[in-house]
């Protein structure tokens, strides 16, 4: 293996082995260096190319239950974000807890399976929920599902003690069918499709049975 | 035969002490390893060219200010990736005072700032970026299959060989080909080089 093969693979993180004398070369002959940056803008132009691409544009029109991988990586992200956000008292913030949560769902398969998917519409449909300010849950005003109360500064979150969650209710484009729940650990995330086109989105340390309750309760 | 992975550092770990020891050269190193990848990661968060640039620095500019406290427990693009994430999720949250926030940071920490450049494609015309697109659809099979199996979907070299069936070497070998051939390609269009 000839020393621009091998910054290729270091370029990829696939270099395995000593590479002191790679590492000098590349401080100190230019063209290695030149070699690298290329290495840098054919990935640029590739990945730009992707996402701007018609076929890319295309794929948005979001088929998510044929997908589920991409969903499921999106939502490990949004699950660790959403309840850090939430439900800790401290907000999101480099805590070595809430890195380390996120490092977790970032440097999970579904994590990286996620940047290469075309699922931009549920990542803005959960980054969105997870903006509090965004929250709707004026679907149907006063309802408060048995067993649990309302949060009286964020109406959208409820709470029974041990268990809580978020409720979210939005027109939406996400084109979802059918039900459909992801879960890590305790926390779930929930989106059902309602016959008018809205999204009912709850997510907590609740069961998808609990979830499923919470929202029948609700269209009723 | 690979060495144990406790009788060297990575590359990367090497970069790092070199840049802990002021050699701001390493840090360009690193630049030009991660960069774009950030780049493209910020612009799938957030769908803005503009605001995907204006984090990239940003973040380049926090792990240029926090580099000494990597810890090496994940790799350095997750590392760097949880910055990244942590500056767009700020932003998705307080959108409002986004260009003030950019403006300070970026004011206050001019002189990193002006050593951090945008993400080199930014200056490339869309005509090139399909000729290199277009370039890269005319290749030999084996190699436009690793390369966009490696860029498009980011797979590893140990995956791609088992979805090619074909042994990493090979794999790395054809990713390097590939690489060498569209730089090739781009030298003689005088789009880069």
């Amino acid at each position: 293996m000839d020393n621009k093969e091998r910054l290729s693979a270091f370029y990829d993180n696939e270099l395995h082995e000593d590479s002191s004398d790679l590492l000098q070369l590349l401080q100190e002959e230019n063209s290695l260096s030149k070699e690298l940056k290329g290495y840098s803008l054919i990935s640029s132009i590739m990945q730009q190319t992707r996402f701007s691409s018609p076929q890319h544009k295309a794929n948005t029109k979001l088929k998510i239950n044929l997908i589920t991988h991409s969903f499921a990586a999106a939502a490990a992200i949004f699950l660790t974000l959403g309840f850090i956000t939430f439900f800790n008292p401290a907000k999101f913030d480099y805590d070595e807890k809430s890195s380390q949560l996120l490092a977790d769902a970032i440097a999970s398969e579904e994590g990286q399976i996620r940047l290469n998917q075309d699922q931009d519409i549920l990542v803005d449909h959960l980054f969105r929920v997870m903006d509090e300010r965004n929250l709707n849950t004026n679907m149907s005003p006063g309802w408060v599902p048995v067993g649990f109360s309302q949060n009286k500064e964020k109406p959208a979150i409820f709470s029974n003690g041990p268990k809580k969650f978020v409720l979210h209710v939005e027109n939406s484009n996400v084109s979802l069918t059918k039900p459909i729940y992801w879960k890590k650990g305790n926390n779930l995330v929930y989106l059902h499709p309602t016959t008018d086109g809205k999204i009912i989105t709850v997510y907590g340390n609740i069961r998808p049975a609990e979830a499923q309750k919470i929202v029948f309760s609700l269209k009723r | 035969m690979h060495k144990p992975m406790e009788q060297y550092k990575d590359m990367d770990a090497q970069l790092i002490d070199e840049f802990g020891r002021g050699n701001e050269a390493a840090f360009d190193i690193l630049f030009t390893k991660y960069n774009n990848k950030l780049y493209a990661s910020l612009l799938a968060f957030t769908k803005s060219k503009e605001l995907a640039e204006d984090l990239t620095q940003q973040t380049f500019i926090r792990v240029w200010k926090k580099i000494e406290t990597f810890r090496g427990e994940s790799s350095l693009f997750t590392w760097m990736y949880r910055i990244a994430i942590n500056l767009a999720k700020n932003e998705f949250n307080s959108k409002e005072t986004r260009k003030q926030v950019l403006t300070d940071v970026i004011e206050d920490n001019h002189e990193i700032a002006s050593s951090i450049s945008s993400p080199e494609s930014m200056a490339i015309e869309k005509e090139s970026m399909d000729a290199v697109i277009s370039f890269i659809s005319s290749m030999q099979s084996d190699l436009k299959e690793a390369i966009s199996l490696r860029e498009f979907d980011g797979k590893s070299y140990e995956e791609i060989a088992q979805i090619t069936s074909s042994p990493v070497g090979t794999v790395r070998s054809r990713i390097f080909r590939a690489r060498e051939e569209i730089l090739k390609f781009m030298k003689e269009e005088e789009i880069y080089g």
